[in-house]
């Protein structure tokens, strides 16, 4: 067990399940910040670190190596599309599609709730082919003789069952 | 006992149980008050449209958060300790009576002054009237003096077993080979059901304890008859 965890720790870490941030000590040098979120320089949408430090698509096309030679000049004579395009180059999502929802909450609901469902359809078959009848004192005749024989004794008569009977006029409160 | 669907707890019938109401009481609020505080702070995190992309560490937060939980603890402990100091005490009790459990039912002594003893089963389901509590009632009940201070020397013969009167506020282990002392006075005339608390064996849920508490003359009434019965 011990050394599957050993094997399986790294692959996570390659497949970047896990950050593993570190926190840089002092100044940033070389124009980088004191501290990174993301310092091995992956890509990541994350809402809290919105500029990554490696673009989305790194590896070019020859077009796209045209387009960005193009952005090198004016920006003036790129037209629209290109501009959406050079912005999918450097971002997977925008902050919008970030924080859009997912509908995620849908499926968890459902889930639960069918199972929910499915645990009520086995009790209510158990209770009725699988589990003993119920002792003769839970019927309702026995439950008000009880209810009789508590009030009777002043069962509670503080704040429970007593101090809610009427004893002079044998009626509740 | 014990209505239906009841969730808090039964009214107390002993100074002691009604200290550990108000207690109970006390340390309810700070649970409320607590947890309000939690249930707010993670409502409005959750639905906050900012995220801190720099936070590290909070001195100052963190030794609030701290030094607020200690001084919850000790105005939760104080009356906690004087409750618990305030259970073991007794005042002078003018009644001995000895509770003996045994595999799967109670026996009492009352050699004070006379020597009654008697042993207390569960009734059976089948000897019920109508009314009867189920699981609860007994052939032979202990019977007490109201407002009267008794001590309840509490131990087993067998295995340990637990001597417990939710309405009187009293759990003690029955250990074998050992008493245990309890200081009880019912402050109003009724029953009191309790069941043993401590597992021992298979009929342990069946093994009640029933406390009587009646008018001086009555428990000298009942004192001549279990003799006469002797």
């Amino acid at each position: 067990m011990a050394h599957q965890l050993m094997r399986a720790v790294p692959r996570l870490v390659a497949r970047r399940a896990f950050s593993t941030s570190l926190a840089r000590a002092g100044g940033g040098g070389g124009g980088m910040p004191a501290w990174q979120i993301n310092p091995r320089n992956v890509y990541e949408d994350r809402p809290d670190f919105p500029m990554p430090n490696v673009p989305y698509v790194s590896e070019l096309t020859d077009a796209q190596k045209a387009l960005k030679t193009k952005e090198a000049g004016d920006w003036n004579s790129l037209s629209d599309e290109e501009l959406k395009q050079l912005y999918r180059l450097k971002f997977h999502k925008s902050l919008a599609e970030i924080e859009a929802p997912t509908g995620e909450w849908k499926t968890v609901v459902g889930g639960t709730s069918l199972i929910i469902a499915l645990t009520l359809v086995l009790y209510i078959i158990q209770k009725k082919y699988a589990m003993p009848e119920m002792p003769s004192t839970c019927n309702y005749e026995w439950q008000e003789a009880m209810m009789k024989r508590q009030l009777q004794m002043r069962n509670n008569p503080v704040e429970g069952l007593a101090s809610k009977w009427d004893y002079e006029n044998n009626k509740w409160k | 006992m014990a209505t239906p669907a009841q969730l808090g707890l039964m009214d107390a019938a002993s100074p002691v149980m009604e200290e550990m109401i108000y207690f109970h009481d006390h340390v309810m609020l700070v649970l409320i008050l607590i947890t309000c505080l939690i249930f707010y702070s993670m409502l409005v995190l959750m639905f906050s449209k900012y995220i801190y992309r720099f936070l590290t560490d909070g001195h100052v937060i963190e030794t609030v958060w701290t030094v607020i939980p200690a001084i919850i603890l000790v105005v939760v402990a104080l009356p906690s300790l004087k409750l618990l100091y305030l259970t073991d005490e007794l005042d002078n009790p003018q009644l001995t009576i000895k509770s003996v459990g045994h595999q799967w039912y109670w026996s009492y002594e009352y050699t004070d002054y006379y020597d009654i003893e008697f042993d207390s089963y569960m009734l059976p389901i089948g000897d019920l009237v109508g009314g009867d509590a189920r699981l609860l009632e007994v052939d032979n009940r202990v019977v007490l003096p109201v407002d009267t201070s008794v001590r309840v020397l509490v131990t087993a013969a067998d295995v340990i077993h637990a001597w417990t009167v939710p309405a009187l506020g009293l759990k003690m282990d029955a250990v074998p080979g050992r008493l245990n002392q309890l200081a009880l006075q019912c402050s109003r005339v009724g029953t009191f059901y309790g069941q043993c608390s401590e597992i021992c064996g298979a009929n342990h849920s069946f093994m009640p304890i029933v406390i009587e508490a009646v008018p001086v003359d009555v428990f000298e009434s009942w004192c001549d008859g279990m003799l006469d019965s002797d």
